[in-house]
């Protein structure tokens, strides 16, 4: 069967480290050059605190609290885009203390018929083992981790898979493409963050890709 | 599968934190932003790989807040609600070779077929006005051409160029650079 | 290509020219016998996407680890070097060889700005960085046996055995002193907005090279052009004194042919009469190298010449028909670059003697823009 086009990709990338919301305004972002000063100035401001900063533009989501920093978009256009705005920023805030990144790709397909829908859910988790145990038994969510080691930097893939709640017959494929470096390299700020995103963004991206489709062949 | 209803996460929540009067007394401004917030959707900031975040705003987290027994400083809710969408069906990036009056010369590199290599001449008025200014030979850009779907749910097909953004030379940069050629200088014989 | 006859390697006494061009960059292979090798810049094969001399050592069962003497870059910027790191990577016990011009520190420190703070490509601060890591690489382990880089400059020779002299014929001194003045000019300066450094004006850097294999003498032209200055371009090799004496009955026809390289007096002072020669064409915008008129004028030079490639064969990727759609409704102008690669191979064993085998897209020179085609 013809694999289906997507319906919804998502991007995002979140670090875990300490951050100081309150930098994370986007006219901090405007003035160095990173967002386009318009876009800057009309950007929707939910809350800018020293505990959170939140805002919106066009294409994007920022949210950041003193632990995590997190940029999503919706619009594959701007995926690079986005890949750009935290390298830019955490190379200029860069004695950023970081401790863990993930590159988040998220998928939402649409498949053709409510009997091949159910059946990727019985190609998952096979309902048999579930009949006489519960009623009506039915996947809901499923999660595996692969270890990845990449040149020294430690980390995992981790998928999941879902019936989609956005998309209805759909079918929600998430790649979590996870890093996490040691202390030493926490001390000296963002520079593995930014050396990751310049060296592994395509190969993640690739990756990603590789995953969901090879699954969607063995599913559909 | 079981299909999945929009719901709000209010179980998760229960187990995942201690609620809300553990919180430190300052989030009290943060509890009525919280209840001015649409609770149609919310998501915890404390997930796990157990949390249905694809309920929520479509995007996962990479990974749990803080270790087991480890506390959140702020409970918020975010609020799902409805996006602009754009798949791409094509995208490139382009380098600007050299600019003329209305429009300019490009080498592009294709992303979607890589090694496929093109020269285009674009116009500039494809480019929005927020990044005409950057638009000079080596200028770096990303040309996405696909299906734009608004958040009322209208679709049309577009194209869209944005410039690439990077923080402008820095001194240090500068200087570290000097210093890293003469280790190298003296190191390889480069005189 | 024509696999059966691509695949035979030189025999041992045949010394062996094949220039590779896809349309932009180029490379040349020089054998001088022996199974000794050299390697003049790179180039990517489309198809295979490596460095096209190793996709051809690899066809012809060479070992370039073994084989190669030398990998001279006669650019250092932008596509004429595409694949020159992992080239110089894979020639592990090859010197390295690049023009005086950019024998400074000011160089060096373009390579590591554009290279490793950019946070973006440049293909030709990129491919330097790669070599200059390799060399640094060697020159950790090697100790003693360290090859440091040789620096081309006029008349400096670059390399000899019993058999085999080469020499640089350029830059010329003031060719050096203008392009470091140039490469002062590269460095970025602070608050500058991020750019690709693209290429600039090749001539002052050009390396232009001089082989005498026993009676053979070979004259590779690099993208040198003349110019009104007589300090720098062909005229101060011509009339140099000190420049090795003969003439060439092979030529590699520099800067893909164009006018602004052409001197009557190379064809009359440093080449035999009809000799073979070879050139890279080159498309950018409207440009085409080389022209009509410069394909006339080479041809009332010699009758023995060839192009890698053809120029202004105007290709369209096929795409979805949406997205073709869109594209049709926003460029001015569109067309696919290094739609493919070819290969002029020139071999002889008898001074003079070349035979010549044309592979992929190369064919006569005279045929370049033939109706036909």
């Amino acid at each position: 069967m013809s694999i289906p086009q997507p319906k919804i990709k998502g991007h995002s990338i979140v670090l875990i480290g300490n951050f100081n919301p309150k930098i994370f305004q986007p006219s901090w972002f405007g003035s160095q050059g990173l967002l386009q000063k318009q876009e800057a100035e009309e950007a929707e401001v939910e809350i800018i605190h020293s505990d959170v900063a939140i805002f919106r533009l066009e294409w994007l989501r920022m949210e950041v609290t003193r632990e995590r920093f997190l940029v999503e978009t919706l619009q594959e256009a701007y995926d690079l885009t986005l890949r750009d705005l935290v390298l830019g920023t955490f190379s200029l805030l860069r004695f950023t203390p970081i401790k863990k990144m993930g590159i988040n790709r998220d998928t939402h397909f649409q498949v053709d018929s409510e009997e091949k829908w159910h059946s990727v859910g019985n190609k998952l988790a096979p309902k048999d083992l579930w009949q006489e145990i519960l009623e009506r038994p039915g996947m809901i969510s499923l999660t595996m981790e692969g270890n990845q080691k990449r040149d020294g930097l430690e980390g995992f893939i981790r998928v999941k898979i879902e019936p989609s709640a956005r998309i209805p017959m759909g079918v929600f494929f998430s790649v979590n493409d996870h890093f996490e470096f040691k202390e030493t390299d926490a001390s000296v700020g963002s520079d593995t963050v930014i050396s990751i995103l310049r060296e592994y963004w395509e190969k993640s991206y690739k990756r990603s890709e590789r995953i969901i489709y090879s699954l969607l062949e063995k599913l559909l | 599968m079981r299909s999945q209803v929009a719901q709000p996460l209010s179980t998760e929540e229960s187990q995942n934190g201690d609620g809300m009067s553990s919180l430190p007394p300052r989030r009290g401004f943060l509890r009525r932003f919280q209840e001015e917030l649409r609770s149609e959707k919310v998501l915890s900031y404390l997930t796990d790989v157990t949390n249905k975040t694809s309920e929520a705003l479509d995007l996962e987290e990479t990974v749990p807040f803080g270790a087991p027994g480890e506390r959140p400083i702020v409970y918020l809710e975010s609020i799902y609600r409805a996006q602009d969408k754009f798949i791409s069906l094509q995208k490139w990036e382009g380098v600007v070779l050299k600019v003329f009056a209305d429009s300019f010369l490009a080498r592009l590199y294709d992303l979607t077929n890589r090694g496929i290599e093109e020269e285009v001449e674009l116009p500039l008025e494809e480019i929005s006005d927020g990044d005409k200014d950057l638009v000079k030979e080596g200028a770096v850009f990303y040309w996405n051409i696909g299906y734009f779907d608004s958040k009322t749910g209208q679709r049309k097909r577009e194209s869209i160029i944005r410039c690439r953004r990077l923080p402008a030379w820095r001194r240090e940069e500068l200087e570290g650079a000097k210093m890293e050629a003469q280790q190298v200088r003296d190191l390889i014989g480069w005189k | 290509m024509d696999g059966n006859r691509l695949t035979v390697p030189p025999a041992t006494d045949e010394v062996e020219i094949s220039v590779f061009g896809p349309g932009y960059g180029e490379s040349i292979l020089l054998h001088i016998g022996k199974n000794v090798w050299f390697v003049v810049d790179s180039c990517i094969d489309p198809l295979s996407k490596k460095p096209a001399p190793l996709a051809y050592f690899q066809q012809i069962g060479i070992d370039p680890a073994h084989c190669v003497r030398q990998v001279i870059a006669s650019h250092w910027h932008d596509d004429h070097i595409r694949g020159l790191g992992k080239l110089f990577r894979a020639c592990s016990n090859a010197e390295f060889v690049c023009s005086s011009a950019i024998q400074s520190k000011e160089f060096l420190e373009i390579v590591r700005a554009y290279g490793t703070r950019a946070m973006m490509e440049s293909t030709g601060t990129d491919e330097f960085n790669i070599v200059l890591d390799a060399l640094r690489e060697r020159a950790a382990v090697s100790g003693l046996r360290y090859m440091p880089p040789r620096f081309a400059r006029a008349n400096l020779l670059l390399w000899q055995n019993t058999d085999c002299t080469i020499h640089a014929l350029s830059p010329s001194d003031a060719s050096i002193l203008a392009a470091q003045l140039d490469l002062a000019r590269l460095f970025p300066a602070e608050k500058e907005a991020k750019r690709r450094l693209l290429a600039t004006d090749p001539n002052k850097t050009a390396v232009v090279l001089w082989i005498r294999i026993g009676d053979f003498v070979i004259l590779l032209g690099s993208d040198l052009d003349e110019t009104t200055d007589d300090q720098r371009g062909w005229s101060v090799i011509i009339n140099s004194s000190l420049r090795p004496s003969g003439k060439a009955s092979l030529f590699k026809i520099p800067h893909h042919g164009s006018d602004n390289a052409h001197t009557s007096g190379v064809w009359s002072e440093l080449l035999l009469e009809n000799p073979f020669a070879a050139l890279t064409p080159y498309e950018k915008g409207d440009m085409k190298l080389p022209t009509r008129k410069d394909v006339e004028r080479i041809c009332s030079h010699t009758t023995n010449a060839y192009s890698t490639a053809v120029v202004g064969r105007k290709r369209i990727v096929k795409r979805d028909r949406t997205v073709e759609k869109t594209i049709r409704e926003t460029v001015l102008d569109i067309k696919q670059l290094h739609t493919s690669i070819g290969h002029v191979r020139f071999r002889a064993n008898v001074p003079n003697d070349w035979s010549v085998e044309l592979f992929g897209d190369a064919l006569p020179l005279k045929g370049l823009y033939s109706p036909s085609l």
